[in-house]
């Protein structure tokens, strides 16, 4: 792809890469902003050789999670995304750093007690902002089975925040 | 009906959506290295941004993120800063009034790693690295050497490599990979070097003023 289209890439997916960093740092913006230049570095080095057949979203995900990964190992060797992703689970960071109410620290909690599948499809889908059609790109399932199974996980969410 | 947990979701991704000043500077830094020029809307958002965060620097919070110690990475008002401090390098015309502004932010981002430091947040040997290269490229600019500049901006310039060697040494401890500690151990000996040589520039050029001034 032409590096003359990399600003209108970059507009189109700089929210959904910052928050899909954000959430998996326990809140920290000045950490997760560093990255997410980081990683929009990295695809406008290799954006010339992007193929667009594969899908932006899928294209930009992958580099984002690897330089997830590969930074906090750093930090702690052998972290993988699923542990990661656990850290979501930990709200209290979360609250403090994002300045989330108590309400909505519990959807936050609630989402880790979701199936590992439905949970990821709340996070990329409500949270983050990904599009069903995005997230099929990535995850070999079709838009519309996601969007059953996105009606289906905010149903469990709505009985778990009911139960508590 | 989902509605509820719906909302609480959009709720709470708005929150974790990013500073819009961050998403505009990086654009800005991604824009350059393609070498594409910006769109009039994109010009259009950057004036309405800087009108507001003028407006928001009369304020009391405005005041208070820019001024105190406490707002550090991750405080709540830290994108405030940097959004202040963008429009302040943008309000300075002349290359004497950058270098200024210049010298005012990086002594700032010493304080703040200072601070970080005493909050058990140290910063990582790359940034340390990054702010090591600014420092240079600051004093560079400066140069020292020239006798027409001005005494305080080359003391200025150089308390803030003193600071900046300070910070470097008391960030050792923190580091536990070698090859960062090494890294900051040679970065240090660099600056020390600098600093010995600026020092001496100064005082030759002190020198030359005072038998100017005899004669």
């Amino acid at each position: 792809m032409d590096k003359q289209h990399f600003p209108q890439f970059y507009r189109a997916h700089i929210k959904q890469v910052y928050k899909f960093l954000l959430f998996r740092l326990g809140g920290r913006k000045a950490m997760a902003e560093d990255l997410t230049q980081d990683v929009f570095i990295k695809a406008l080095n290799a954006f010339e050789s992007y193929d667009p057949e594969k899908g932006e979203s899928a294209w930009i995900l992958t580099i984002a999670r690897n330089h997830l990964i590969n930074t906090l190992q750093k930090e702690r060797e052998q972290i993988s995304l699923e542990e990661i992703e656990q850290t979501m689970a930990e709200t209290t960071g979360l609250a403090e750093k994002m300045a989330i109410s108590y309400d909505e620290q519990r959807v936050l909690a609630a989402i880790a007690q979701l199936p590992k599948e439905d949970a990821n499809i709340v996070r990329l889908k409500h949270l983050e902002g990904w599009s069903y059609e995005e997230i099929a790109k990535f995850s070999k399932k079709t838009a519309g089975a996601l969007r059953i199974q996105s009606h289906r996980a905010l149903k469990a969410l709505q009985a778990i925040l009911k139960r508590k | 009906m989902n509605w509820f947990v719906k909302w609480k979701l959009h709720k709470i991704s708005t929150k974790a959506n990013p500073d819009p000043a961050f998403v505009l500077r990086l654009e800005k830094e991604l824009t350059s290295r393609v070498g594409v020029s910006r769109s009039w809307l994109t010009w259009g958002r950057v004036a309405v941004s800087t009108a507001c965060t003028v407006a928001v620097l009369g304020s009391g919070t405005g005041a208070y993120a820019y001024t105190s110690d406490e707002v550090v990475p991750d405080h709540p008002l830290y994108a405030m800063r940097q959004t202040l401090e963008d429009v302040e390098m943008k309000l300075a015309t002349t290359e004497e009034a950058k270098t200024h502004v210049e010298m005012k932010q990086l002594n700032r981002r010493i304080k703040e790693a200072q601070k970080l430091r005493s909050l058990n947040r140290p910063l990582q040997a790359a940034k340390l690295e990054q702010m090591s290269q600014k420092v240079q490229a600051l004093i560079k600019k400066v140069d020292l050497n020239d006798p027409k500049m001005k005494e305080e901006v080359r003391q200025a310039a150089l308390h803030i490599e003193k600071a900046h060697v300070d910070l470097l040494e008391g960030s050792q401890e923190s580091l536990k990979d070698e090859e960062e500690k090494k890294t900051i151990r040679e970065l240090i000996q660099h600056e020390r070097k600098t600093i010995r040589e600026h020092l001496q520039t100064i005082r030759e050029l002190r020198r030359e003023q005072r038998q100017k001034s005899r004669e």
